[in-house]
């Protein structure tokens, strides 16, 4: 990536770089106070502001500040099911077979909406109940951030 | 009088009253910010916010103009049930984000957050202004819903409408987003009542479902059209697929849809919510299905009006008094998404022009005063278009408007997930998709006549573009809208490493990952005192590009030991 020009300031003739990893802290320098080096207080310039040299860098940022999608987990992989089958009407297009004299077609779009109420409310439980398990490690996290 | 408009008017007096009451329900010291007036106080329970979704989603237009089309094409106009299925499990993943960075930088906006995430002024007022733009016509379709109801009981067009309107104004004005919350719990009873009426109806006419779908088949049969039919023909597949993905992005960009969400209390509200919706779906459905049941019964529209189609149903079939609770339900369902979209495009025109470019420093006080009076010019604007220029009108505004807001998803809905895009890429793929999209709409006939196949207008005639445009030879469309945000994807995701390249500066994300995730109870997460209290928390202008934005580390201040105020400026 690009770590020239603004981006990496250059202090007191010496190419010392001010952002980076030292001594385990992640520590960022300022253009307009010189060598002054703060640690990282909670908002952070992105993009070219140097903070995030090499992809390698960014993993272990991500790591060392819980950066990484705190919200992530598999099961929201489920959601899929009552998305995609509602947009294939190869599966409901159809009139056999009627259900109280109604068309295929029409009672199995309207039992769609059961479906994905029992999804969302199956994922809502097994997000919930995983972030208050691994409820711990995100609060650390965030206590190092903040 | 008839009983039905006596019934009729009992009801919307009470709702009237309702809403002016709202003002007092949980009454804030102040009612004069913005999170009070036009979300509410940010603080609303499962229930309310169900009721509050619920009237929101499924408006009065929805309920009137859907059947019509069921009852003009069958299958083919069934297509807001996957498209109001699907809806659900996509909010699921996104709206717990949006709700969490909007409630630790107290946006109130979409386009508020915009502008943070990428950094981007330009960005974020075109959001803004395509929310707006997308909204008016919305309103108008209210309107219509209303308009077809005293069609039926048969009183005129212009004073009824403009003096309904007028009350909701007031009530709006007055109370904000608590109006519409507390009246919508009496649109959803009506509501269920009227899908209790039909379902009992249907059973009691000899033969039920049965004979009513053999008959509307029947029908269908005879029609010269060739797009119409129990189940979709061939050529309407595609068309049918893309609609109802497309309108599932596009209600979860709706202005108004967000600031429902806003409302609520906390991220798990929000969820339980999305998990209960789906099943309110069924209430739209079994309204489509009196499509079939006035094919049935021989039903035909009021003064040439199709949209009359539902509430004359409800004349020729059910009591007098059953029918004008029906028609109260409808003129109630169009009260309340009327007004949180009028909030809506208010509180955007505030957040994000009035502020921004007009009077940067406006206090609390002023802003909700702002949003107050544009909220009134809104609904307003939207009587105008209706009763000056035609119904036909604001319909095409409106499918122009579905296809506008769609080309917000790259900045709104993927900028929750990623600030990888280039501020510039946004705003080019943002054009193109506006560009592409109205020349698309543009091309597009309307068509009708016996057989539907006859040019009766030559642009701007629906949303379903005609794939032989492209030279292949087939009957098949597809939804204008998917195309446009394919195109502005496509162009945003190209862009974006170009400029990078060409070292065209990114902005600045004044978010964090954390941000996208706080709940109620987290720090971060601003406590109602504090936004009640309503001023600014003092912004510490930085130094340099590079020096952090917030207190620092080392320099104690007498807000440290308020975790919540150490938090952010605002945006």
């Amino acid at each position: 990536m690009r770590a020239e020009g603004s981006a990496a300031p250059v202090v007191g003739g010496a190419a010392a770089r001010v952002s980076g990893l030292r001594g385990g802290e992640w520590v960022r320098g300022t253009a307009a106070t010189g060598a002054r080096v703060l640690p990282v207080e909670r908002t952070i310039a992105r993009h070219r502001s140097g903070e995030w040299p090499t992809v390698r860098d960014r993993r272990e940022r991500r790591a060392a500040f819980g950066e990484g999608r705190q919200d992530k987990s598999r099961w929201h992989w489920l959601l899929l099911v009552p998305i995609v089958l509602p947009l294939m009407p190869v599966i409901y297009n159809r009139v056999d077979p009627t259900l109280l004299g109604m068309p295929f077609f029409y009672w199995c779009q309207l039992g769609f909406a059961f479906l994905a109420s029992g999804v969302i409310a199956f994922v809502h439980k097994k997000v919930t109940a995983a972030r208050k398990q691994g409820g711990k490690t995100v609060a650390t996290a965030g206590e190092r951030v903040g | 009088m008839s009983t039905q408009l006596t019934v009729f008017v009992v009801v919307f007096g009470a709702v009237a009253v309702m809403g002016f009451a709202a003002a007092r329900w949980r009454r804030p010291d102040s009612i004069h910010t913005l999170e009070e007036w036009g979300l509410g106080g940010r603080a609303f329970g499962n229930w309310v916010t169900f009721f509050l979704l619920s009237g929101d989603v499924y408006t009065a237009y929805t309920f009137v103009a859907v059947p019509t089309l069921v009852y003009g094409m069958g299958a083919a106009g069934f297509f807001p049930v996957p498209f109001l299925v699907i809806v659900y499990p996509m909010l699921f993943v996104v709206l717990a984000r949006f709700w969490s960075v909007c409630h630790v930088h107290g946006f109130v906006t979409p386009a508020e957050f915009v502008r943070a995430r990428f950094g981007s002024r330009g960005i974020g007022t075109a959001v803004a202004l395509l929310g707006i733009v997308a909204t008016m016509p919305y309103i108008a379709l209210q309107l219509i819903g209303m308009e077809a109801v005293f069609e039926v009981m048969g009183l005129p067009k212009g004073w009824p409408l403009t003096l309904a309107f007028v009350v909701l104004a007031l009530y709006t004005f007055n109370s904000g987003l608590r109006g519409p919350a507390l009246v919508s719990i009496v649109k959803d009873a009506l509501i269920l009542w009227a899908v209790l009426a039909v379902l009992m109806i249907v059973a009691m006419t000899p033969g039920q479902w049965d004979t009513i779908f053999r008959i509307a088949e029947n029908r269908y049969a005879i029609t010269p059209r060739t797009d119409d039919g129990l189940v979709l023909p061939v050529q309407s597949q595609l068309n049918y697929v893309t609609l109802a993905l497309g309108s599932a992005v596009a209600l979860f960009l709706y202005p108004h849809t967000l600031t429902g969400v806003l409302a609520s209390r906390n991220r798990s509200t929000l969820r339980r919510n999305l998990a209960v919706l789906p099943i309110y779906t069924l209430t739209l459905g079994v309204l489509m299905l009196v499509g079939f049941a006035a094919l049935y019964s021989g039903v035909q529209p009021v003064g040439g009006n199709a949209n009359t189609v539902v509430p004359q149903w409800f004349n020729e079939n059910a009591p007098a008094w059953s029918a004008g609770l029906a028609f109260a339900a409808i003129g109630v369902g169009a009260m309340v998404p009327a007004a949180i979209m009028s909030i809506a495009a208010a509180n955007l025109f505030t957040r994000d022009i009035y502020r921004v470019y007009l009077r940067p420093y406006a206090s609390a006080r002023e802003e909700t005063y702002v949003s107050k009076s544009v909220s009134l010019t809104v609904k307003f604007g939207a009587l105008l278009i209706l009763l000056l220029l035609n119904t036909q009108f604001a319909i095409d505004l409106q499918l122009i408007g579905g296809v506008v807001i769609m080309q917000t998803l790259p900045a709104v809905a993927l900028g929750l997930y990623t600030n990888w895009f280039h501020r510039w890429a946004l705003g080019l793929g943002m054009g193109a998709g506006l560009v592409l999209g109205l020349f698309m709409l543009w091309q597009v006939p309307k068509l009708g006549g016996a057989d539907g196949r006859q040019v009766v207008r030559e642009h701007f005639g629906g949303s379903a573009w005609p794939l032989d445009n492209l030279g292949f030879d087939t009957q098949a469309a597809i939804y204008v809208g998917i195309v446009a945000l394919a195109v502005n994807l496509l162009v945003a995701v190209a862009a974006t490493p170009v400029l990078r390249g060409l070292g065209v500066a990114d902005g600045r994300d004044l978010t964090r990952e954390h941000d996208y995730v706080a709940d109620e109870g987290d720090p971060t997460v601003r406590r109602m005192t504090e936004i009640i209290d309503g001023e600014p928390v003092p912004e510490e202008k930085p130094t340099s590009f590079f020096t952090p934005v917030g207190p620092r580390r080392g320099t104690p201040s007498a807000q440290d030991d308020d975790p919540s105020r150490r938090a952010y400026p605002r945006l």
